[in-house]
């Protein structure tokens, strides 16, 4: 039998997530979660790119070189610690994220090998939350095995800033591109990746599927029908058309062209009963698509993407 | 029809659930069931609840201590009722915006098995990683291998046995971290990954109450 250590993890075929090994995490507000150490922007061609937090403690923070993202040559600041590119870009970061994940320009998409988890993690940032923490892998060795967040090792922060009629993020790891980020509706939605009693893993950077650990009150745990019934999604109507009837060999009702946003009616096993409404001329109200590939094994895959706007 | 439930009651355990059953989704629980508020069963989802009519409904008398089932469709079988304990669930088979759809007929052979739609406000949905790890433990029906990892192919590290309960410590995809539920001092401390479903049926016994 295993007898896990106290900080084991759990070897998957996932990138823990490891930023850097001297990120500046300031200390804890109280009641709440430790600060941020990074600070994220978008460049010209939309890439979100990254930039250090002052040296306040003489610290610098690595990239990582394998990931999307590119780092930009150190700027003079002004008297707040920002430059007035870092300020211009968290400006065109706000553009780009105000668009459905679908369309973010630019950024990279979900990888479509990514593992397809138990659903999503929403946070709600309509009302300038506290800094997010990203936390190692809890201890669960103990039972009961609810673990102090006392006890968990804090890797890094989001953290957001009140604007004019929203929130934005004011400063995130290089590397944090979740699943959907749309700031000008309020929501960062990361895809589950593991849960716990007081825990979730979640997919902090799409792209590579690295993830980290939240805590479960800070967010919002939805499974996949509850998600695919509240965002509208889109398909590869070549390898998953639109059929009349959910088995394989239903007739094909229409193809959808690409990025066509199909609102779900039904979720049954791996089927989507979606509306057809607008789509073509003559065909039934609605018809059935795959959201997941067939046996929902620990390989599974999701079908459907564009997940973000309602 | 409609059959007084003091012998449908004592025909229903806490562990009337058949692992041949489709795995589908979670757990739906009524949220508000008491005398004056029956839990409705409709056979279709369409329009509103508001708006539809329903076949039959569930309905619950207070007793001395705790509500108890007063009547039900003969045909109506749970997947777990201890009213004693609050406890009422049905398996979920697919949802709709304002619907869920479970089955009513745990031990049914038929296939697929009877299945009728509930208000989805009626109910509280939680899926099943979540509801594994609600519950105090689950079970295995024979002997299943535990694996040191959910992602290594690796020979399994050990067996679980029917008879010991398990406690489920995080839950990702298709497996379960799980620890002893009873373990002495000595066997305190995970023991590894167990598979809690195939994709189409659950492989271990939810086991709600202590």
């Amino acid at each position: 039998m295993e007898r896990a250590e106290g900080t084991e993890r759990v070897k998957g075929p996932f990138t823990p997530f490891r930023p850097s090994p001297s990120s500046d995490i300031r200390p804890g507000l109280p009641s709440s979660e430790p600060e941020v150490c990074g600070r994220m922007g978008v460049g010209a061609n939309h890439a979100l790119s990254y930039k250090p937090e002052p040296p306040a403690r003489d610290v610098t923070h690595r990239m990582d070189m394998t990931s999307t993202l590119n780092r930009p040559k150190p700027e003079p600041r002004d008297r707040t610690g920002s430059s007035p590119r870092l300020r211009l870009g968290l400006l065109l970061l706000a553009a780009a994220l105000a668009a459905p994940a679908s369309a973010q320009n630019g950024l990279p998409g979900p990888d479509p090998d990514a593992p397809l988890g138990l659903g999503m993690a929403l946070v709600r940032t309509t009302d300038a939350p506290q800094p997010l923490t990203l936390y190692d892998h809890p201890a669960f060795d103990e039972v009961p095995h609810e673990v102090p967040v006392d006890n968990a090792t804090a890797l890094d922060s989001v953290t957001f800033a009140p604007g004019r009629g929203r929130v934005s993020i004011k400063t995130a790891p290089p590397d944090f591109l979740p699943e959907v980020l749309d700031i000008q509706r309020g929501r960062i939605a990361f895809r589950i990746q593991t849960l716990a009693t007081d825990w979730v893993e979640v997919v902090t950077n799409r792209a590579d599927s690295r993830t980290a650990w939240i805590r479960r009150d800070r967010v919002e745990v939805m499974s996949w029908p509850t998600v695919l019934l509240l965002f509208l999604v889109t398909v590869d109507s070549e390898t998953n058309p639109l059929r009349s009837a959910p088995t394989e060999d239903a007739p094909v009702l229409a193809t959808t062209p690409p990025d066509w946003q199909l609102r779900t009616l039904a979720v049954r096993g791996d089927w989507l009963l979606v509306s057809t409404l607008g789509l073509a001329d003559r065909i039934p109200p609605s018809g059935w698509i795959r959201w997941r590939e067939p046996a929902d094994t620990g390989d599974a895959r999701l079908l459907v993407g564009g997940i973000g706007q309602e | 029809m409609r059959v007084i439930v003091s012998l449908f009651a004592l025909a229903i355990s806490a562990s009337a659930s058949s692992q041949d059953l489709p795995l589908g989704f979670g757990i739906a629980s009524p949220t508000h069931l008491s005398a004056d508020r029956p839990l409705y069963l409709y056979s279709s989802a369409d329009g509103h609840p508001s708006t539809a009519t329903p076949l039959d409904s569930l309905t619950v008398s207070e007793g001395p201590h705790h509500a108890e089932l007063a009547t039900a469709p003969p045909w109506l079988d749970p997947e777990a009722v201890r009213l004693d304990y609050d406890l009422l669930t049905f398996r979920v088979i697919a949802l709709r915006r304002y619907w869920v759809e479970v089955v009513v007929h745990t031990r049914d052979v038929r296939w697929p098995p009877r299945t009728m739609w509930l208000d989805r406000e009626a109910v509280r949905f939680v899926p099943w990683a979540a509801y594994l790890l609600e519950i105090h433990s689950i079970e295995t029906s024979e002997a299943a291998p535990v694996f040191a990892s959910p992602a290594d192919p690796t020979p399994p590290i050990g067996w679980t046995t029917a008879e010991r309960r398990l406690h489920v410590l995080e839950v990702r995809h298709t497996w379960a971290r799980v620890a002893l539920a009873d373990a002495t001092e000595a066997e305190a401390g995970p023991l590894g990954w167990v598979r809690w479903h195939d994709g189409e049926h659950l492989l271990v016994q939810p086991s709600i109450l202590h």
